[in-house]
C-alpha cells in the first residue's frame, strides 16, 4: 500500500528537490542526459545550465540553437577546424556576432580563440558585461595588426572586466602596458591578472612590469613571467619588488616566476656547483623583508628566481612573525632558508616548495617540519644535500598532516630511498610525484615489487613516476 | 538543552511517531525534535500534549529506523568535542546508503522533504545526483519513475542542441 501511494508520488517530485539535485550535477554528459528525461526536465535543465564549452565547426555556427539562455561562462575556445580565426571583418562575422550575443544574453565568463583582433572587435561589443575573459591563441600576432589591439577592443567595451588570463595567448610582452595605460578605469578595475604566459621565450621586462602594476592598482591576484638575470636588459632587482609592491598593496597572490623556468628547458639538469659561484640574481634579503612589509594582504607567494638569493633566513623570518595569513610558498634558488641554529619559518604555512636550494640539509628539513605544523603539501626539487633520513625526520614529525608529496631531481634520493622516507604517511598520503635519478635502474627493478608493496596505499589517488635516466 | 541528560538520566522523554501504514515508533524527544515537522507540531500547538501521538503521513514504517538511525548518529556528531574525524562521518554514510535501492532511496527523499530536516534531505539529493552521474537517459527515467513525454521530434531536436556542448574529458 505505502508503496504504491509513494510511486504515485513520484510524478510529484517537488520542484525545490528537483532543483538541488540539478545543481548538484555539472558535468555535460549527465546535463545532457538530465535534457533528454521529459519535457519539464529539460525545460528546467536549460533554465539551470550555467556553463557551456561550445563544440562545432565555425562554418555553422549559423545553426546554433538558443535555447542555453541562462549560460553566464561560455567557452569558445574548442570550436573545429581549430586555427581557423573565428571571426574576420566580413559582414557575415558581424552577423554571427550578434547571433552568439541572442544565444548567450548572460555571458559574464569567456574564454575565447583569439587569433586576429577581429575576434574580440566584433564580439567584445555585444557582452559589455563581461567580467572574466581568458584569451587563447598560439600564433604570433599578424605584423600590420596595431600593438595590443587585441587588448583595445576588450579594455574599451567591458568596463566591469575584473578578470584577464592572458596564460596562453601569444603576445609581445610590450602589447599589454599601453592597452592598460590607455584604460586607466578598466585597468583600476581588474583584480585578477594572468600573464604567466608560457609560449613566450623571454618574461616581462622590469619597466613593464612597473608601468603595468602602476595601471591595475586594485590587484589582489598577479601571476608573472620575468627575468631575475641581472645580465640581461629589463631584469626585476630589488628596486622593480619594492615598485609592484607599492603598486599594488592588496595583492594576496604573487608569482613571479623566471622565463627560463617555465620553457621546456628548465628540466634539463645544470651544473649547479658551478651555478651558485656565478649566478646570482640581484634581490637582497634586505629588500625581501621591505616588499614583504608593503604586502600585508599575502596568502599565496611563488617566487621563482632561477638565480641565486642567498641568506634569506632573516626575510622569511620576519615572515613568520608578521604573516600568519600567508599559506603557500615556494622558492626557487633561495638559499639559506634555515638559520644555521635552526628556526621555524612560517606557522600558518600549508604549502611549501623549495626548488634548487643549496645548502638546505637535514637538519634545515627538521626545523621546517617543527616550523610549519600545518603542512599537507611539501615539493622539493634539486636539492642535492637533502638524505632519506632528513626526509623521513620530515614525514615523521609532520605525518598528521602531510597528504601530497613531490621529490624531483635530488641527487641523493632516488626512488627507492625517497618511498622509504614516506613510510611513516604511507596510509595518509593522496598524491605522490616522484622523477628523479635512477643509478641503478635493474637494481631497482629486481626489487619493485617489494617497493610498490610497502608504498601501497589505499588513499593514494594519483601517482606519477617519470623516469630520467642520467647518461 | 534537554539533548545533554538524555544520555544520564534514566528517564528520558519519549514522543510517539506514527508512520503512513499505521506502525507506532516511540522515539525521544530531541531526536524527534529534529524533524521541523514534528517540532512545529508542538511548538506554537498549546493544546498538544507530549503524550500526544504524531501521524506522519507520508513517511512508511519501512524507512522509520534508519532515518532514526541518522538523526541520532549525526545529532551526536555535532555535539561531540573535538569534532569526528570526517572518515568516521563518511563510514556512517557510506554505510546508511549501503544496500539502499533507488526506489528506497526516492522514497526516503520524499520522506525527508515531509519532514522538513534539511541535513538529511541534503545528504539524500547529494546521493541520489551522485546515483544517476553518467547513467542512461533510460536509467533516470526508472529512478525517478518518470514517463517520457517527448516526441521522437522533439527527441531528435534536444538531441541535436546537446551536441553543442563539448563533453571534454572526464579528469584522470
Amino acid at each position: 500500500m505505502a508503496r504504491i501511494l509513494s510511486k504515485l508520488h513520484f510524478h510529484e517530485i517537488p520542484d525545490v528537490i528537483l532543483s538541488s539535485i540539478f545543481s548538484l550535477v555539472t558535468d555535460t554528459r549527465t546535463r545532457n542526459t538530465m535534457s533528454l528525461v521529459c519535457l519539464k526536465w529539460c525545460k528546467l535543465e536549460r533554465s539551470m545550465r550555467t556553463s557551456l564549452t561550445l563544440r562545432g565547426n565555425i562554418r555553422d555556427l549559423y545553426l546554433l540553437p538558443d535555447c542555453f539562455q541562462a549560460i553566464t561562462k561560455l567557452d569558445l575556445s574548442f570550436l573545429s577546424p581549430w586555427g581557423c580565426p573565428l571571426f574576420d571583418s566580413s559582414q557575415y562575422s558581424l552577423l554571427l556576432s550578434k547571433l552568439l550575443a541572442k544565444s548567450f544574453p548572460k555571458i559574464v565568463s569567456l574564454t575565447i580563440y583569439a587569433r586576429n583582433p577581429s575576434t574580440l572587435r566584433c564580439l567584445a561589443p555585444e557582452w559589455p558585461n563581461l567580467r572574466q575573459v581568458k584569451l587563447v591563441s598560439w600564433h604570433q600576432r599578424f605584423n600590420n595588426a596595431l600593438v595590443g589591439s587585441e587588448f583595445v577592443a576588450l579594455l574599451e567595451n567591458c568596463y566591469s572586466l575584473s578578470s584577464l588570463d592572458l596564460s596562453d595567448f601569444y603576445c609581445w610582452t610590450e602589447d599589454l602596458p599601453p592597452a592598460l595605460e590607455a584604460y586607466p578605469n578598466v585597468a583600476a578595475s581588474l583584480s585578477h591578472l594572468n600573464i604567466l604566459i608560457h609560449s613566450l621565450a623571454d618574461g616581462f621586462k622590469s619597466h613593464e612590469l612597473i608601468s603595468i602594476t602602476a595601471a591595475c592598482t586594485n590587484l589582489r591576484e598577479l601571476l608573472t613571467t620575468c627575468i631575475f638575470d641581472p645580465r640581461f636588459i629589463g631584469f626585476v632587482g630589488d628596486e622593480t619588488l619594492l615598485l609592484i609592491a607599492s603598486n599594488c598593496p592588496l595583492l594576496s597572490l604573487l608569482h613571479l616566476v623566471d622565463s627560463t623556468s617555465v620553457s621546456i628547458n628548465a628540466s634539463v639538469d645544470h651544473d649547479h656547483d658551478e651555478e651558485y659561484k656565478t649566478k646570482y640574481s640581484s634581490i637582497s634579503h634586505t629588500t625581501l623583508g621591505d616588499f614583504f612589509t608593503s604586502l600585508p594582504m599575502l596568502e599565496d607567494l611563488v617566487l621563482d628566481v632561477c638565480n641565486n638569493v642567498s641568506d634569506v633566513w632573516p626575510a622569511l623570518e620576519f615572515l613568520n612573525s608578521k604573516y600568519m595569513r600567508l599559506k603557500s610558498l615556494k622558492l626557487g634558488e633561495f638559499h639559506g632558508i634555515c638559520r644555521p641554529d635552526g628556526f621555524a619559518l612560517c606557522r600558518g604555512l600549508e604549502y611549501l616548495s623549495i626548488k634548487n636550494s643549496a645548502d638546505l640539509t637535514e637538519s634545515s628539513l627538521i626545523s621546517i617540519s617543527l616550523g610549519c605544523p600545518k603542512l599537507t603539501k611539501f615539493e622539493i626539487q634539486g636539492c642535492y644535500k637533502i638524505t632519506e633520513m632528513g626526509l623521513w625526520k620530515l614525514v615523521y614529525v609532520l605525518q598528521r598532516t602531510l597528504i601530497d608529496m613531490r621529490i624531483s631531481s635530488c641527487k641523493n634520493l632516488n626512488t627507492q630511498r625517497s618511498l622509504q622516507a614516506l613510510e611513516p604517511i604511507r596510509d595518509r598520503i593522496q598524491r605522490l610525484h616522484i622523477d628523479c635519478v635512477w643509478e641503478d635502474v635493474e637494481h631497482f627493478e629486481g626489487e619493485s615489487s617489494t617497493d610498490t608493496s610497502s608504498t601501497k596505499s589505499t588513499k593514494l589517488k594519483r601517482r606519477y613516476m617519470w623516469e630520467e635516466k642520467k647518461t | 538543552m534537554a539533548s545533554s541528560s538524555s544520555s544520564s538520566s534514566t528517564q528520558v522523554k519519549k514522543i510517539t511517531l506514527k508512520a503512513a501504514d499505521g506502525k507506532h515508533f516511540e522515539v525521544e524527544e530531541p531526536v524527534a525534535m529534529e524533524m521541523e515537522t514534528v517540532k512545529s507540531f508542538f511548538v506554537g500547538n498549546e493544546d498538544a500534549m507530549k503524550d500526544m501521538v504524531v501521524p506522519l503521513l507520508n513517511v512508511s514504517s519501512e524507512h522509520m529506523p534508519a532515518i532514526l538511525d541518522f538523526y541520532r548518529n549525526h545529532s551526536e556528531f555535532r555535539k561531540r568535542t573535538p569534532p569526528p574525524p570526517a572518515e568516521e562521518v563518511k563510514a556512517f554514510n557510506e554505510a546508511f546508503l549501503e544496500n539502499k535501492s533507488d526506489e528506497q532511496l526516492m522514497e526516503m527523499i520524499m520522506a525527508a522533504n515531509f519532514l522538513n530536516t534539511k541535513e538529511l534531505l541534503n545528504f539524500l539529493t547529494e546521493a541520489a545526483a551522485n546515483r544517476i552521474k553518467n547513467k542512461s537517459v533510460e536509467y533516470v527515467r526508472a529512478f525517478f519513475g518518470i514517463e517520457n513525454d517527448f516526441t521522437p521530434e522533439e527527441e531528435a531536436r534536444i538531441r541535436a542542441e546537446n551536441e553543442w556542448a563539448f563533453d571534454g574529458l572526464d579528469e584522470d
